[in-house]
């Protein structure tokens, strides 16, 4: 990515420092965002693990997901019955579901945004570059868009075609591409009238090369501080509709699944709502802190 | 001003029928119908039911039919569940509570979130500031979903100070309504003070402020009448999306604390394939923000003519 920006960059070529250059040094000043990017990492670990835990049920001791311990159920935790975070109303081990949830959680966020990423980028950046009447149709389409109660569509969605997690990225995605769509747009009329783009028009290039080329490249400041904020925006999301019975379903778990359990049983264990909430604050907390700080590290208005 | 309504309103009208449509044949695709739970009653009977709504025709009928009725008289339809009730009645019961909570949260957090955002701008990188934005950034990790149970865990559940759930019609009290609007207004106060303490900050080093300055204004009416009105530009523009937050999102809150907001009411419609009252729903809430929408974009260039197209 860094390498692309710098190619694209006029007079990148030179030994300069790139965009990327002054944005990591920039970042790395920033304890907030630092120790948010270690705490995820650590939290990407943990919920890979969760999941590694869920295919191969055991894992480096862990209890599998799924299995029930019927002689501790609903057990608060301790460490010595071996069950860190307690168990829940099954005798699940909570531990175990709690990471694998993050997993899933963290896996619903990444690939809808994945998925929104590549419609809005490709939309805003046809519609920016190409301008005209073709621009305004495109962005009334978006704006239309957004007037749709789109909770409504995704619930409905759920409904018709089952609650299928691949739909849950699709649908999710095809809701949050929208905004992805009009601040590449106007990155894009603001970028179409550089120089090198004009250079590059001269040198033969077509629309979709210099797109593909020379704009998206120059788009991925902003597109990256949007995308880290729309992971923990999906992961908000794919919770409300487990929260409704419609997100992710058994035997997969997530976040806001687990939550949801846990509210109704809050009276009788309530660890089994403070845990998976404390550790959805905690991801959401550093997304949003390593989203803020790669917005001031990319554009350093303030400095 | 007249002219932007008058071609929002014309855009607002295929919108409309746009929605309708899919969410119409959507219902339509999900698997079951209406009647399913009533595995009892002879085929015989379940032909004459759906006769009755209709379902016997092709789905393309059946939308004509239903696009007729509610362009020709308003007509939403009657219930397909509530036996004896049509679905104007049932929106007319839950709408004053959604309303009532939307509305409370929407003015809770403008008012907490721009005195805090205008606070904490003034104080720029002093500690209040950090405090007033930690706030902030916690506010918007903290959502509705988790909020809401942990808030009656707390107040509720273990101190007892006020009413977990159940706010019933006849009795509306303060008491009631205060956890579900809290809840949902905390994300909304978080972003909106994130929004003016950026936007004041800017405001504060501009040009005009400086000669406000040199003009020699004290520094409240620099401020209140030079600084804010640019600072609250922002703000407005947002009010449209997040009016439409705070009404979607009376859905959780309704459902966490038992309210009998029609948020709750389409959930469970949906899951029972009531047809009519899940399209009645759609249809409202979309008129609803397209018209906070259009008054929010009105509003926003009026008061800024930079934003105006064309």
């Amino acid at each position: 990515m860094a390498d692309a920006a710098l190619a694209s960059h006029p007079g990148g070529a030179a030994r300069g420092r790139s965009l990327w250059d002054d944005a990591r040094r920039r970042l790395a000043r920033n304890p907030a965002a630092v120790i948010g990017l270690g705490v995820l990492a650590v939290l990407t670990v943990l919920g890979l693990v969760g999941v590694a835990n869920y295919s191969f049920a055991g894992l480096m001791g862990l209890h599998p997901v799924d299995m029930l311990f019927r002689e501790s159920v609903s057990a608060p935790p301790s460490l010595g019955a071996g069950f860190l975070l307690g168990t829940d109303t099954q005798g699940r081990d909570l531990f175990a579901r709690v990471m694998f949830g993050l997993g899933i959680s963290l896996a619903v966020g990444l690939v809808a945004t994945a998925v929104s990423l590549v419609i809005g980028v490709l939309w805003g950046a046809t519609a920016g570059y190409i301008g005209g009447a073709v621009d305004s149709a495109m962005m009334r389409f978006v704006d239309i868009l957004y007037s749709v109660p789109f909770i409504f569509f995704v619930i409905l969605l759920m409904v018709a075609f089952g609650t299928n997690i691949w739909l849950i990225f699709v649908a999710i995605g095809a809701v949050e591409w929208l905004t992805m769509a009009r601040i590449v747009r106007g990155q894009t009329i603001s970028l179409r009238q550089k120089e090198f783009v004009e250079a590059a028009k001269a040198g033969g290039a077509d629309g979709a090369a210099i797109i593909a080329r020379h704009i998206v490249p120059n788009l991925m400041g902003p597109v990256v501080v949007f995308a880290t904020l729309n992971v923990a925006r999906v992961v908000l999301l794919e919770s409300f509709l487990s929260f409704l019975g419609l997100g992710v379903q058994e035997p997969l778990t997530s976040l806001g699944k687990l939550i949801a359990d846990g509210a109704n049983n809050m009276d009788t264990a309530p660890w089994m709502i403070v845990y998976p909430a404390v550790v959805m604050f905690v991801t959401l907390l550093c997304l949003n802190f390593v989203g803020d700080g790669l917005r001031d590290a990319l554009d350093p208005k303030d400095r | 001003m007249l002219v932007q309504i008058a071609r929002r309103l014309l855009i607002a009208i295929p919108t409309m029928l746009a929605i309708i449509a899919v969410a119409f044949f959507l219902m339509r695709a999900a698997p079951g119908s209406p009647f399913d739970a009533e595995r009892q009653v002879p085929a015989e009977i379940e032909q004459r039911l759906k006769a009755a709504y209709d379902l016997d025709k092709p789905v393309s009928e059946q939308f004509a039919i239903y696009l007729g009725k509610l362009i020709l008289h308003g007509d939403l339809g009657p219930s397909m569940k509530y036996k004896d009730k049509d679905v104007a009645d049932i929106i007319a019961e839950g709408l004053p509570t959604s309303l009532i909570i939307g509305a409370a949260a929407m003015i809770l957090a403008l008012c907490v979130g721009c005195s805090l955002g205008v606070w904490a701008a003034l104080r720029q990188n002093r500690p209040e500031d950090y405090v007033a934005m930690s706030f902030a950034v916690a506010g918007v990790c903290l959502p509705p979903l988790v909020l809401a149970p942990l808030f009656s865990l707390i107040f509720a559940v273990e101190l007892r100070w006020l009413p977990s759930a159940g706010l019933y019609r006849t009795d509306y009290t303060v008491s009631h309504l205060l956890l579900p609007v809290v809840t949902l207004a905390l994300p909304q106060i978080a972003i909106i003070s994130r929004l003016i303490r950026a936007s004041m900050i800017e405001a504060m080093r501009s040009n005009a402020i400086r000669t406000a300055r040199a003009k020699g204004l004290p520094e409240p009416q620099v401020i209140w009448r030079h600084a804010l009105p640019v600072a609250m530009i922002p703000v407005v523009s947002y009010l449209g999306p997040a009016i439409s937050t705070v009404l979607t999102g009376g859905f959780v809150i309704e459902t966490v604390y038992q309210l009998p907001g029609i948020g709750k009411q389409f959930t469970i419609a949906a899951l029972q394939r009531d047809y009519t009252l899940v399209m009645g729903v759609v249809i409202l809430y979309a008129a609803m923000i397209i018209f906070f929408n259009m008054m929010s974009d009105v509003l926003y260039s009026t008061l800024d003519p930079r934003a105006r197209r064309d």
